[in-house]
């Protein structure tokens, strides 16, 4: 007569106590998915008879193409100015009498404006790019988002201290050729620059402490 | 300058076949009247299609965001999104699907920046359900409908985010394929992530 392991008789009583598990496991699983098939119906019109304050369609097309307008004219000023600049400084240099201190002073900024234009113009491009992607990159958007943000806070910040360079510049310049200091504008331009400068690194900070956010929470998602 | 500008292609292409960059709105226009009829027409299907998905989008926006001062900036985020997409619209696209993807975007966009408010809506939720004389315990069928939406939005709020997006189209009473279509992911994929969300929903909801 074969005798029986012991050991295979308390697995095999094992796997058929794991198979009964799993049956009612499976079971239970589809007494729950019947249920919530029951009640998807509820919960469906439940949710599409929630209330909500109707729009005032008129009001927000207005506000929307508002809204795109200066969006779209901050960028046109900043282009605007830029070849206003650029047209200053060739006439200064064709009249020939502002003196070569503003001439100086006209090329650097406008050389500066055409480079910071140029950047602000691809990185505001791309943001409007991204309204339509997959919702499943979303996040992937934000974080790009974010660091365009970033990457034009810098460019702001770098333009300021070329400006501020260019201007004390031209300050010390005219104080040569006029022999008349003027110090009270040149404090209250750089005084102006100085707040300006710490609002943009606050700015700085706020959306660099968001791109952290972000990045870890996409981390998140995909662990 | 800003005519060009409105001009520009604005939507990057999806996966699905439905939602396309081909731009139908976008041609040069070739005098000022076409371009004023452009406009025109721009400005139309804007007020039509916000008119029409107006219930849609609010509570797409109601799963995500508990705050109203929050949902109405969010729903004007939406919009302007809807506006400068409208150039990229295909003709033959489905425009629910479509507007339901842009706002997806937003929420989703919404959802990563705010974490904190995130954690202050489960306070707001808690301080609501308070208000409203509720007790996390009291059965969802035995509430009325109010009570059972206020419910319902805040334990969608409680599901992962893969999870609201799959929950809250189905909700809206869209196919497997529309779903997939704004989300830009197949169908079977759709098909798990809403079942697991809809066990996740009746626990919170204490339906079994």
């Amino acid at each position: 007569m074969k005798q029986q392991n012991p050991n295979n008789q308390d697995r095999a009583g094992g796997d058929s106590s794991e198979q009964s598990d799993t049956h009612s496991q499976r079971t239970a699983d589809k007494l729950i998915g019947h249920l919530i098939e029951q009640e998807w119906q509820n919960l469906t019109q439940d949710w599409q008879s929630q209330d909500y304050v109707k729009t005032d369609m008129q009001a927000l097309l207005r506000r929307t193409r508002i809204r795109t307008y200066w969006a779209k004219s901050y960028m046109a000023l900043n282009i605007l100015a830029t070849i206003g600049l650029v047209v200053a400084f060739f006439v200064g240099l064709y009249q020939g009498e502002w003196g070569g201190a503003i001439n100086t002073y006209l090329a650097g900024v406008s050389i500066i404006s055409v480079i910071f234009s140029y950047y602000e113009f691809r990185i505001r491009v791309k943001t409007w790019q991204q309204c339509c992607g997959s919702p499943d990159k979303a996040i992937e958007q934000a974080i790009d988002g974010c660091l365009s943000s970033i990457k034009y806070i810098k460019l702001t910040k770098i333009t300021f201290l070329a400006f501020l360079l260019m201007i004390n510049w031209l300050f010390f310049a005219l104080e040569q050729q006029q022999n008349e200091p003027d110090r009270l504008s040149l404090i209250l331009v750089n005084g102006t620059f100085l707040v300006l400068f710490v609002i943009t690194h606050l700015l700085h900070l706020k959306r660099k402490k968001e791109y952290r956010e972000l990045v870890k929470l996409n981390q998140g998602i995909d662990n | 300058m800003l005519n060009w500008l409105q001009k520009r292609p604005s939507a990057q292409s999806g996966q699905s076949g439905q939602v396309a960059t081909s731009p139908c709105l976008n041609q040069a226009p070739d005098d000022e009247q076409s371009y004023k009829d452009q406009r025109l027409k721009h400005q139309a299907r804007f007020s039509q299609w916000m008119t029409q998905y107006e219930s849609l989008l609010r509570h797409l926006i109601m799963g995500f965001e508990a705050k109203p001062a929050l949902q109405d900036e969010l729903f004007q985020e939406i919009a302007l999104n809807i506006w400068r997409a409208l150039p990229s619209f295909r003709q033959d696209a489905s425009a629910k699907t479509y507007v339901a993807r842009i706002a997806h975007n937003v929420l989703v966009s919404h959802v990563a920046k705010a974490v904190k408010t995130i954690k202050m809506d489960k306070d707001i939720d808690a301080l609501a359900e308070s208000e409203h004389g509720l007790t996390p315990n009291t059965p969802y069928q035995a509430l009325d409908q109010q009570q059972r939406q206020q419910r319902l939005s805040h334990a969608i709020r409680q599901l992962t985010l893969e999870q609201q997006q799959v929950i809250t189209l189905a909700l809206e009473g869209m196919s497997y394929q529309e779903t997939a279509d704004v989300l830009a992911i197949t169908t079977n994929l759709v098909g798990v992530r809403l079942q697991r969300a809809k066990a996740s929903l009746a626990k919170l909801l204490e339906l079994v």
